[in-house]
């Protein structure tokens, strides 16, 4: 007997021992998968490539776009291409935290100024988007207007090709001017012409302009008319220059003081305004053109005004839109092909003939096609006025601290002249605190070949094709030309050789060539011939075999030591409890503890395992620039935390919010079921059903009519009849967004308290009655003392979901608005003010820091309330 | 003797029980309603209804109790004076649909005060002695009379919130109009729409 015993706990002993191998093996693997594939590059074989687009739903745009895709796969067969769209206003976001978490498309339609977002974070060393220098030639580079595709580098490298571009311009509703008898405005105009018409054109419901007052974007243009800059020439950020803070109060009397721009336009409100022909004049870009035409108004399109005080003209910031291949795309050759396709004169054409889109294409500058259409013609005549956006890490961060400013002047607690010296320091300091990425090791030989030939001192000009096609173009010249913009490299005589455009600059004294040739396809042997004068002069063959780059796919191994650890310490843990149960004769089930097992196995695999992860990276720098390559810090996160500026403030506010929510969803589910509880109330069915509405709409959905609602042309200033906008003001959208989460929360607090309330005992209140306890009384020596086993844990419950409720704050206000610089928003609450230092900032570690303490919170909130009240003791 | 004096002591017209709790609630909306005079930012209406609140609180206060006649002849003067200016902010008002909505519970209860304060069963019972048999018959009607204002004042309650509710989804189903027109017009033609599309 002892003997069998003995056999058994052998068996089961090494069976665990079995399982933990099984579960450790995993991880002992190595998992780098690291990209080097030369195979899948070349264009040959199946291939599918992702694209990610941000042309609006069912738009023409959308359409222009999917047919010219449809086009390169009718001529690349071997390539399908799936289309995903993604909004705009989140794209770059979208595409970062897809790249880390190895998923990012092939290819992605990004704006140069989301490229500074992108450029500086890192996937295991490595960038989230592929440098195209290697992937184009000169020719192909010759293609697009120069500042076009500096726009698109970030640093050295050519993040994007680009397909587009695009500023703000000033468009008129014709028929308003006409009907107020006013000359429609023309390049003339100063911007005191401007304010003039709009006054005249402000009567009854009309406004005389549309223009989002506080958006920063539209406060560029305005700024460099009055003759300010965002940067100076060495990139350092000057918010603050000369004539910035007259731009910025300029533009906010056009809504405080001339009263000319409706109360609280934003965006999209100055769209309908204009639509519904409420407004006679807007400052908008090419891309509502099309919207607005089909809207069936009448109206024009003139460059953006010249400011009298200064003489300058207001230059709208111009922003590129291309196509970027994402490092971590398995066919980047095939990628790029696609790229260049959709930015071909072809698709750029056919972009805006349909869709007013700017072109880039350098051939389509003198396309009668296009010159021949006005509104294009006045839209590129306006964007040569324009400013590009430069294309770097400042540029990105700009918005957050001039909101930041506008809001501060906007609500009159500073001058605009010292929100924009705040604003400055802000951007200076936040740039200081950023983390550079670690310099790039350059992939040499990928899609490159070097040819070196001496050259013919009598010739005028060289050309070089490669298998048959003009690839680089000399002409020896006294000309210096321009210094050589880093696209690729041709030494002669051991120095960089200068460039007109695209073509190279010999000297009479060069002897020797040294290029290297980008756009080359690996693998494959390439004819190289050098025509001197027009005569071929040298002839060779090359290829390259180096490959692409790519990060790898994540070491799982720490991952799956993490789960075989938890898998042995469960295994453990319940062997421990089995032993120590019939040791203390608990159990007579031998398998009671494998029953639970699952359980236990799924909640730590799930739950367990990402918390204990999340208490590690709070004690590390983790960070976007470098992810997967933290180190411990200590307790540097939480001193961070702890002092930073508007921690009381938003801890406070949190706690307020936590309260009146659920103080509110409390009571008044109480009175709702107290009062559906009357036996004598007819539709009682229909009243449940009615008041469970809010939860049968995704919560989200209602959040966002919510906020439409309480926009200044909303419902419930329309109800009132006010114009006020709710959500600009402190206090005001503190009220509202508490308000639409009482209103989201009193369905749920309703139904259980209905449920519990059923459980009563009628008969409890009929002997209370002939005692002459009834209605207050029977409430409050009856009701409330039943209900305490039901309402202690709804409190508790609700406590937490409210105090951890994200969508309602991130929906209704995104926190804002943000008053103060560097701080949380005056609605953030602590789990909302957490996703900004995450997936805004990029502090993951920080925001980890922030996390464990907003645990610590609740932990500390549920155990005194469980302890005082005690919750979940049963009643003795 | 005793007993019937004790049931005279103890009954209390209907109309008198439901008005110490109606009037409280009329307070409270009245409150809660000078909020939208001050987003409005109109400081006549604003201390209108400043008047008003503290009307319906004296209102409230001066509900007459048994025998007690001139307390009856104030409360039937201040409901009168709270529907009068009722009416005047209602005139004055731009008769949209929360203006009839937010004078309506000033004018309502108050009317609903003045017609039962001068009704036979509180005129009687500020006035007269009651017999036996008539508070017999008081309290019976009490009986079966207040359930029928709680079931009212159910309604009214599970109406509002029910109101409340639905908002947003009355609005979004007519948004496409909202910067047309106003909010009732927008609502007539989305469900015309919806009505000849159907048809």
């Amino acid at each position: 007997m002892g003997d069998e015993c003995q056999q058994a706990r052998i068996r089961k002993g090494i069976f665990a021992l079995l399982l933990s191998i099984l579960f450790l093996l995993p991880g002992c693997l190595d998992g780098d998968d690291s990209g080097t594939d030369g195979g899948s590059q070349s264009l040959s074989g199946e291939i599918t490539l992702d694209i990610w687009h941000t042309f609006a739903a069912e738009s023409k745009e959308e359409e222009v776009f999917t047919n010219a895709v449809k086009e390169f796969e009718q001529n690349n067969p071997n390539v399908s291409v799936e289309i995903t769209m993604v909004p705009f206003g989140n794209a770059d976001q979208l595409f970062m935290t897809a790249a880390q978490g190895g998923q990012a498309p092939d290819l992605m339609r990004l704006s140069s100024d989301q490229l500074g977002a992108i450029g500086e974070i890192r996937v295991d060393s490595l960038p989230l988007l592929e440098d195209l220098r290697p992937h184009l030639t000169p020719q192909d580079r010759a293609n697009f207007e120069e500042r076009a595709l500096e726009a698109m580098r970030y640093g050295e490298a050519l993040y994007g090709v680009p397909a587009s571009q695009d500023c703000l311009s000033l468009i008129f509703n014709k028929a308003i001017f006409d009907s107020q008898g006013i000359d429609y405005p023309n390049e003339d105009w100063t911007h005191d012409d401007l304010l003039i018409a709009a006054q005249q054109l402000t009567y009854q419901d009309v406004q005389g302009l549309a223009l989002p007052v506080k958006s920063a974007y539209w406060w560029f243009p305005i700024q460099e008319g009055f003759g300010g800059s965002l940067f100076n020439e060495s990139g350092t950020p000057t918010l603050d220059s000369n004539g910035s803070g007259d731009a910025m109060e300029w533009m906010l009397d056009l809504e405080l003081d001339h009263g000319v721009v409706a109360t609280g336009t934003q965006i999209e409100g100055m769209k309908n305004q204009f639509i519904s022909s409420k407004a006679a004049m807007i400052i908008d870009g090419p891309w509502n053109w099309a919207t607005y035409e089909s809207s069936r108004l009448s109206i024009g399109q003139t460059i953006l005004p010249i400011v009298d005080d200064t003489g300058e003209r207001m230059s709208p910031l111009v922003t590129y839109k291309g196509w970027s291949v994402s490092k971590q795309s398995e066919h980047k050759i095939a990628a790029a092909d696609l790229a260049m396709w959709l930015s071909s004169a072809t698709v750029q054409k056919d972009f805006a003939l349909e869709t007013y889109t700017m072109p880039t294409h350098s051939q389509l500058e003198d396309d009668e096609d296009i010159l021949g259409d006005d509104v294009i013609r006045g839209f590129l005549d306006q964007t040569k006025l324009g400013t590009p956006a430069p294309t770097t890490r400042a540029m990105a961060l700009v918005y957050d601290p001039l909101s930041t400013a506008f809001e501060q002047a906007y609500s009159g607690i500073s001058t605009t002249e010292n929100a924009l010296v705040l604003a400055n320091q802000e951007l200076v300091s936040q740039m200081n605190d950023l983390q550079q990425a670690a310099p790039l090791e350059p992939n040499t030989g990928y899609r490159t070949i070097s040819l070196e030939f001496q050259l013919n001192q009598s010739a005028s000009n060289y050309s070089i094709y490669v298998d048959g096609l003009l690839h680089t173009q000399f002409i020896v010249s006294d000309e210096l030309g321009m210094m050589n913009s880093g696209y690729d490299s041709c030494l002669s005589n051991g120095e960089e050789t200068n460039q007109l455009g695209q073509i190279r600059v010999l000297s009479s004294t060069n002897t020797n060539l040294n290029c290297t040739l980008t756009g080359m396809i690996p693998n494959v042997e390439h004819n190289l011939d050098v025509y001197a004068d027009g005569e071929l002069f040298y002839s060779t063959t090359g290829s390259t075999s180096v490959s692409d780059q790519r990060p790898s796919a994540g070491n799982t191994s720490p991952v799956m030591f993490a789960l075989g650890a938890i898998v042995l310490s469960l295994i453990a843990l319940l062997s421990y409890g089995r032993w120590r149960d019939q040791r203390l004769n608990r159990t007579n089930s031998r398998l009671a503890h494998a029953y639970i097992a699952p359980a236990l196995l799924a909640l730590a695999v799930l739950t367990f395992y990402p918390v204990i992860y999340g208490f590690w990276l709070s004690f590390t720098d983790a960070d976007q620039t470098h992810l997967g390559e933290q180190s411990f810090i200590g307790l540097s996160n939480f001193w961070d935390v702890i002092t930073a500026s508007g921690f009381i403030r938003v801890t406070l506010f949190t706690l307020v919010w936590t309260v009146v929510n659920v103080s509110a969803h409390i009571g008044i589910g109480l009175f709702l079921a107290l009062l559906l509880q009357r036996t004598s109330i007819k539709g009682k069915t229909a009243y449940r059903t009615l008041l469970l509405l809010p939860w049968a709409v995704p919560s989200y959905i209602s959040v966002l009519v919510w906020r439409g609602m309480f926009q200044p042309d909303g419902f419930v200033n329309d109800l009132l009849g006010t114009n006020i906008d709710f959500l600009s003001d402190p206090t005001g959208a503190q009220i509202v967004v508490i308000l639409v989460n009482i209103w989201l929360g009193v369905p749920f607090m309703m139904m259980s308290i209905s449920g519990a309330l059923q459980a009563l005992p009628k008969d409890m209140y009929e002997a209370a009655e002939l005692d002459g306890v009834i209605g207050w009384d029977a409430f409050r020596h009856l009701t409330l003392p039943n209900l305490r086993s039901a309402l202690v844990p709804l409190t508790l419950l609700g406590f937490i979901w409210t105090f951890n409720m994200f969508n309602v704050i991130y929906l209704m206000t995104d926190g804002g608005p943000n008053l103060y610089f560097g701080e949380p928003g005056q609605t953030d609450i602590l789990i909302t003010y957490v996703y900004d230092v995450a997936f805004r900032e990029g502090a993951y570690g920080v925001a980890a820091a922030w996390s464990v303490i907003i645990f610590l919170m609740l932990l500390a909130f549920s155990w005194t309330y469980m302890k005082q009240t005690n919750a979940t003791e049963g009643s003795s | 003797m005793t007993e019937s004096r004790f049931m005279r002591d103890w009954y209390v017209p209907v109309e008198i029980l439901t008005l110490r709790s109606w009037l409280v609630v009329s307070f409270i909306v009245h409150l809660l309603l000078l909020t939208v005079e001050v987003l409005r930012d109109d400081s006549v209406s604003l201390l209108l209804g400043f008047i008003v609140c503290i009307l319906f609180a004296t209102l409230r206060a001066s509900l007459p109790k048994i025998h007690d006649q001139g307390k009856r002849n104030i409360s039937l003067a201040l409901s009168a004076l709270i529907i009068g200016i009722g009416i005047f902010r209602l005139v004055s008002s731009s008769l949209s649909v929360f203006d009839i909505w937010m004078h309506a519970w000033t004018i309502i209860p108050s009317s609903i005060s003045l017609w039962w304060l001068s009704s036979r069963a509180v005129t009687v019972w500020t006035s007269n002695k009651l017999s036996t048999s008539a508070i017999e018959f008081g309290l019976l009607r009490n009986f079966e009379t207040i359930k029928k204002h709680e079931k009212f004042s159910t309604h009214l309650i599970l109406i509002h919130f029910v109101f409340i509710t639905v908002i947003p989804l009355i609005w979004i189903s007519i948004s496409p109009f909202h910067q047309e027109m106003p909010w009732v017009v927008k609502l007539g033609i989305h469900f015309q729409l919806n009505i000849s599309l159907r048809y």
